[in-house]
């Protein structure tokens, strides 16, 4: 199984899309990524959290100390109002990028 | 919108608050995946060393977080505020020497500033100034170029010019001021009657001099410089025609003021002026610096003023 390093510049939509369902701390959503993706995505570990604190600061996300499942303090995010904006302009964008990339490989 | 200012402050004057949730929240991680390595069989130093690998640098990390939380730059300004009066206060004879640098350093720049400012900055509070020239005389007997004019001399260059617009001497004496308020010692300017059209200065009150006070015994007329008719005559605006106060000129004795005149603000160097007597003409040759504005350039300037020096000298 070769694992696939993210492209530049998508960590950030796949954190908020992540935070989209439910609430989840750090490590749980490089956890959550690996495993939607097939283990395929290989989410460099100590890039996640620069991101997440970028994501705060931007108003995207929030953090609250919470309890976790095995009754540990931990740092939870969910998103905001207007992380969910931000989620669907992402998507957007990114939807129309892939089909145009998929576009142009399947015509030549 | 105020997530961000307030994110930004909260990370700077939380600073210890917010390093610590960070290390916590770092920690977390990294238990979490030791734990969970653990449970696909790696022993606890497998699983920590693994785990390390996995997260990559936490130095880095710690770093970038801190710039993604925005105060990266104010805090490293901070550290080295905080750095910089430890040391100060370390070792008071390196401050000693730090703040004299400082100061003299200070005083220097605006010692120079102050007389470059008014030397090469400002130009001379005369109208087209750049067009203004000194002119002396050659004393070639004592080899000395720069000499001030001799009043009888400097008579003839003025009738005999060809070149210059206008022509006016001047020189400057003390006077002591008597009467209301203290007595105060004043500098007075010396000028001939054409000092004002040569240098394009217009009295603010009264009409300046005229060619009738270039006669003997109507020349007891003075123009105020404005902070002195400020100060000591309380900025009257009746002042023209008036006697103001005594005179008392050094060498010459007392001296009769009346038709006061204003000049405006800029001419601040001269106190008072006084039209060139031509009773001076027979006297010592206390006349200063000639001032002319030319019409022409600067080597036929030279030719005539010589031309005109030989015809003074030739008529003495």
């Amino acid at each position: 199984l070769t694992r696939i390093d993210l492209p530049q510049g998508t960590l950030d939509l796949l954190i908020l899309k992540t935070l989209a369902l439910s609430p989840l701390h750090g490590w749980a959503i490089s956890e959550r990524i690996q495993q939607i993706s097939n283990e395929v995505l290989q989410v460099q570990q100590g890039s996640l959290y620069p991101a997440l604190h970028r994501l705060e600061r931007r108003g995207w996300i929030k953090a609250r100390w919470g309890t976790s499942e095995n009754n540990r303090r931990a740092k939870y995010y969910e998103l905001t109002r207007a992380g969910r904006n931000q989620l669907d302009s992402e998507q957007d964008s990114w939807r129309k990028l892939t089909a145009a990339i998929a576009q142009i490989l399947e015509t030549t | 919108v105020f997530s961000d200012p307030f994110f930004r402050l909260r990370a700077l004057f939380r600073h210890n608050t917010v390093e610590k949730e960070m290390n916590n929240e770092l920690r977390f991680h990294f238990e979490q995946q030791v734990d969970k390595l653990m449970r696909s069989g790696m022993s606890k130093d497998e699983a920590s060393r693994q785990a390390r690998f996995e997260f990559g640098g936490e130095d880095k990390v710690r770093e970038e977080c801190r710039e993604a939380r925005g105060v990266g730059s104010v805090e490293m300004l901070l550290q080295d505020l905080h750095y910089g009066a430890r040391t100060l206060l370390k070792d008071p004879s390196f401050s000693l020497v730090a703040v004299l640098t400082l100061a003299l350093g200070m005083g220097a720049t605006t010692a120079i500033f102050s007389v470059v400012d008014a030397v090469l900055l400002h130009p001379l509070p005369f109208r087209d100034s750049s067009r203004l020239v000194v002119v002396w005389e050659n004393f070639l007997t004592l080899n000395h170029p720069h000499n001030v004019a001799a009043p009888a001399n400097f008579l003839d260059w003025e009738s005999q010019n060809t070149v210059f617009e206008g022509m006016t001497a001047m020189a400057d004496s003390h006077a002591n001021l008597t009467g209301s308020g203290d007595p105060q010692q004043i500098v007075l300017g010396n000028v001939t009657a054409g000092f004002l059209s040569v240098t394009g200065v217009n009295p603010i009150l009264g009409s300046g001099f005229n060619a009738d006070n270039w006669k003997e015994g109507k020349d007891d007329v003075v123009l105020l410089d404005y902070g002195f008719w400020k100060e000591r005559l309380g900025g009257d605006p009746g002042i023209v025609g008036k006697t103001i106060e005594r005179l008392l000129e050094l060498e010459a004795g007392a001296y009769g003021v009346a038709a006061c005149q204003l000049l405006d603000q800029r001419f601040c160097q001269l106190l008072t002026l006084l039209p060139f007597s031509c009773a001076y003409e027979s006297g010592t040759p206390q006349l200063g610096d000639v001032r002319i504005r030319p019409g022409l350039d600067a080597p036929f300037l030279r030719d005539e003023s010589v031309k005109i020096r030989r015809l003074a000298v030739g008529a003495k």
